[in-house]
């Protein structure tokens, strides 16, 4: 069975279309509380292990005045990722994001995402679930317009064409031969975060809007 | 004339060329010399000088004088002088072994020839069949070989210079082909298109280019500065592996752990002896490799887990079971023994080592073949005039080396003696064979077993011989009269195989992972391969010459470790006898059956890995670890799986992927480097002393 037909079987009813673009397969779903979802791989190191990208996005807005501009850079304080310990079970922490911290070292890092996260204990089984290696939430982001790619985060943060979250998790070598489950835990794990960030946003949304 | 050499840089300078003939020439004088009088013939049995001596030499000079540093191509077109004279296993770590480097050659021809006409039951006989030009006809020079000159008495250089010729040239050409396959058909694809790991190129490339990063400001190379974490790394993991090499010197000089042996300072045999007590019959035993386990730390999880999983299938399951349902006879020990002794990896009815030899590395060989052939259409191409420059090559220029060389190698056989079709289906064979061993050689390691001594010959080529009319399908206890058949038994070996081939220091896994080691350090390919070119005939033909003069003036093969074995190994498998296998076969039948099982098997699983994600059993590692009958690959592929799992799980993906190069490379080099030290104490202490007291002026 092929790569492609795993992920449809084990995406089930929830796939609406896919298509291979440049580097992976995106997935239109459907019944969902993600829009799509990208699955790509690549090389680890110059080794022939394959590690698997799930990236996914969440848009709030398509277009942004300047209360969108303002929720954008208050979801910016709010990137995080996962810490992973353990060696034969993993636990999760949820962690300020190091993209934040590296590019944008002037803006302080706000930790009701974080702290909401951490306590989520069917987040914490899902990720346990999907023994996942690396899980990012970062705003919604375009390299473009600039040579290196923190130039372009940075330009993107002055002017965003679209608000929302960009949630890339990656699983590490080992993935081949059980390659079907773990493509239908990462979705559900997603899935759940999706829809945990689609409430904070909007919540965090009305927060702005009364100040 | 298209151009892929943006990048690469000129390694052939008046200064490298100097250096690198006069390295060879040194190395293989000491090294030789060392070979023939070596009390360590498993460990300090070559040049001991690791090339990290030559990087660290390097940078005092040019620390002293920058315009005296070598730059790293430079480095990389001296390398082939110790490369050659030391075997694969100098490229990881700087080990020897003189029988798998040119001294095997020499073995394995001259001496070998010369070592069967002294011979005191079939003497006779190889004195009748030897012609001039494979050995002196003269008693006098046949009789110095086996114990060397007496007082007064001369060599007769006269008798000797046909000889020196022919067995260089056979030897030369070998080394050739290899490097035409390397170079000009295989590295190509490996390192660009399947991007396949090399790992024994990788402490090199490592060592290289950190070396030659020099700070323009303090004239130092960057590879000290500890302040960098890989570094730090890399140097924290050098001293692990110095710690590490204790495991051979242990195995050579402490009586109680020496009978383990400490073969090519590291390959460690670990025997389990609880095991036969639970599953009698069971494979028992492991090499263990310091520098094999880091390295494979690279290699992907289902390349470690098919050889792991190999061992558990057929060394304990299949032999257990065997044993106890009878169908596999019990033998007390036989769970100890190594692979080409007498275990069930050898036996009907499932020979699974003669299965992998006869079998997937044929087929393994075919397919890599197969997927190359628009390699083979680009040469012709170029050489009726389409040529590309493949990053200082021109594809032209190797395609009409490859075809001089292949057609040199057909007129000398044939001209030796060889019935041209079975010249033919030698080089045939050569083509094959080589490239399934520079494909498990690129993917993983050096080990595979020989394919001559392992039925091979008396499979394929033999039979195709008696087809064909040209010696009768019974061979003579007391030797063969066929001319025709006993050229053929004495040029199969090493050219169709053996260990000596498959390990040399320009066989075919090193002379594709050398051109790997070019491309890595952005050296000029052609300079690359002009190099080795030059330092292989220099080195060979001096090579000759300086054995004859050692074994004639320092107490023959009577008083040295040379290998006066071999030609009891070619009169019993080809002149005198045929090698048919497994255990107990009478005739070619059962090593074509189970050749054509390997063949099915290996295109079986290609086709199911090629074709289905979820299908992890890798064909390489499959083949690998069945045509060396487990034992050298299962013990460091789990050892090495156990903590790459560890590592990821601890330090994660990311971290791993940074620090994994600079720990096995450090590992590995710092492995190899106390070899130095032995060596010195070995060469002053007892070859050199063993050497003089044989000494006839």
């Amino acid at each position: 069975m092929s790569e492609l037909e795993t992920i449809k079987l084990a995406l089930g009813d929830k796939v609406s279309n896919i298509a291979w673009d440049l580097d992976g397969w995106v997935i239109q779903l459907k019944n969902s509380n993600l829009l799509n979802l990208k699955i790509s791989r690549r090389l680890v190191g110059i080794s022939f292990d394959w590690e698997w990208h799930f990236v996914t996005t969440l848009i709030m807005h398509e277009e942004v005045d300047e209360a969108g501009l303002h929720l954008y850079r208050e979801m910016k304080r709010r990137e995080v990722q996962i810490r992973r310990r353990g060696i034969l079970r993993y636990s999760y922490e949820w962690v300020t994001g190091e993209l934040l911290i590296k590019v944008f070292p002037e803006l302080p890092p706000a930790n009701d995402l974080l702290i909401s996260l951490n306590r989520d204990e069917n987040l914490q089984h899902l990720l346990r679930r999907s023994s996942i290696d690396e899980l990012y939430i970062n705003t919604y982001f375009e390299l473009g317009g600039a040579s290196l790619s923190d130039q372009a985060l940075r330009k993107y943060y002055e002017s965003p064409t679209m608000v929302g979250w960009l949630i890339t998790a990656i699983k590490g070598p080992g993935s081949e031969w059980r390659f079907g489950p773990i493509v239908k835990r990462i979705y559900e794990l997603l899935d759940y975060l999706a829809g945990k960030l689609l409430e904070f946003s909007r919540e965090l949304e009305s927060r702005l809007a009364f100040l | 004339m298209s151009a892929q050499s943006t990048s690469v840089i000129r390694g052939l300078t008046v200064r490298s060329i100097l250096i690198g003939a006069i390295l060879v020439i040194v190395a293989q004088a000491i090294g030789d010399m060392t070979w023939l009088y070596t009390s360590k013939t498993g460990t300090i049995n070559a040049f001991w000088l690791p090339f990290i001596y030559i990087v660290l030499l390097n940078e005092l000079i040019g620390r002293t004088n920058p315009r005296l540093r070598l730059t790293a191509q430079e480095l990389v077109c001296i390398f082939p002088a110790l490369a050659l004279v030391n075997s694969i296993k100098y490229y990881p770590k700087g080990a020897l072994s003189g029988g798998e480097a040119l001294s095997g050659y020499i073995e394995k021809t001259i001496v070998s020839v010369g070592a069967g006409m002294n011979d005191p039951t079939t003497g006779e006989y190889w004195r009748m069949m030897t012609p001039p030009w494979m050995f002196p006809k003269d008693p006098t020079m046949i009789a110095a070989w086996q114990t060397g000159l007496t007082p007064g008495q001369q060599i007769l250089w006269g008798e000797f210079l046909p000889p020196i010729i022919y067995w260089s040239l056979y030897t030369i050409l070998m080394y050739y082909l290899a490097l035409f396959l390397g170079f000009g058909v295989w590295g190509r694809r490996w390192v660009d298109v399947e991007r396949l790991i090399f790992p024994l190129s990788i402490p090199m490339i490592y060592m290289i280019h950190n070396a030659s990063d020099i700070d323009p400001e303090t004239n130092k190379s960057r590879w000290f500065r500890l302040q960098e974490p890989t570094l730090r790394v890399f140097w924290v993991s050098f001293f692990i592996g110095l710690i590490a090499s204790l495991i051979p010197v242990f195995g050579e000089v402490v009586p109680p752990l020496a009978v383990f042996g400490a073969f090519a300072w590291g390959e460690q045999p670990l025997l389990i002896f609880g095991l036969p007590s639970i599953m009698p019959g069971a494979m028992a035993k492991g090499v263990f490799q310091v520098d094999q386990v880091a390295l494979w730390l690279l290699l992907p999880n289902n390349l470690l887990i098919t050889a792991v999983l190999a061992y558990v299938v057929f060394g304990l399951l299949y032999q257990w079971i065997g044993v106890i349902s009878g169908a596999l006879p019990y033998n007390p020990g036989m769970e100890f023994l190594w692979n080409w002794e007498d275990i069930p990896a050898n036996w009907f009815p499932f020979p699974y080592r003669h299965v992998g030899i006869l079998g997937m590395m044929v087929g393994l060989g075919i397919i890599t073949l197969i997927t190359l052939r628009s390699r083979f259409v680009e040469l012709a191409r170029a050489l009726r005039g389409r040529s590309e420059n493949e990053y200082g090559l021109s594809t032209r220029s190797i395609a009409w080396f490859g075809l001089i060389v292949t057609i040199a190698i057909l007129a000398l056989f044939t001209a030796s003696g060889v019935p041209f079709i079975i010249a033919l289906a030698m080089v045939v064979f050569a083509y094959i064979y080589w490239t399934a061993l520079a494909r498990v050689t690129a993917t993983l390691w050096w080990h595979v077993d020989d394919f001559a001594n392992n039925g091979g010959v008396g499979t394929y080529i033999f039979p195709l011989g008696v087809a064909l009319g040209y010696w009768p399908a019974t061979v003579p206890t007391t030797g063969t009269t066929n001319f025709g058949l006993f050229a053929t038994g004495i040029l199969t070996i090493p050219f169709n195989n053996t260990w000596t081939l498959r390990v040399n220091g320009f066989g075919p896994g090193a002379a594709v992972t050398y051109y790997k080691i070019a491309r890595e350090t952005g050296t000029n390919v052609r300079d690359a391969i002009v190099a080795a070119t030059t330092i292989i005939a220099i080195g060979v033909v001096f090579g000759y010459v300086w054995r004859i003069w050692l074994l004639n003036h320092a107490g023959g093969l009577a008083n040295s470790n040379a290998w006066a074995w071999t030609a009891g190994m070619k009169f019993s498998n080809f002149i005198g006898g045929t090698s048919y296998v497994p255990v107990g076969a009478t005739d070619w039948v059962p090593g074509l059956t189970y050749g054509l099982v390997g063949i099915i098997i290996i295109a079986v699983v290609w086709f199911l890995r090629s074709r289905f994600a979820w299908f992890f059993i890798d064909p390489t590692s499959l083949t690998m670890s069945m045509a060396v009958g487990l034992i050298w690959t299962w013990l460091s592929g789990l050892v090495a799986l156990i903590i790459k799992v560890v590592l990821i799980r601890t330090i994660g993906v990311r971290r791993f992927e940074s620090y994994v190069i600079p720990i096995a490379a450090g590992i590995s080099l710092g492995f190899g480097a106390p070899i130095l030290l032995a060596g010195l104490i070995e060469f002053f202490a007892v070859v050199l002393p063993r050497f003089s007291a044989q000494f006839v002026p």
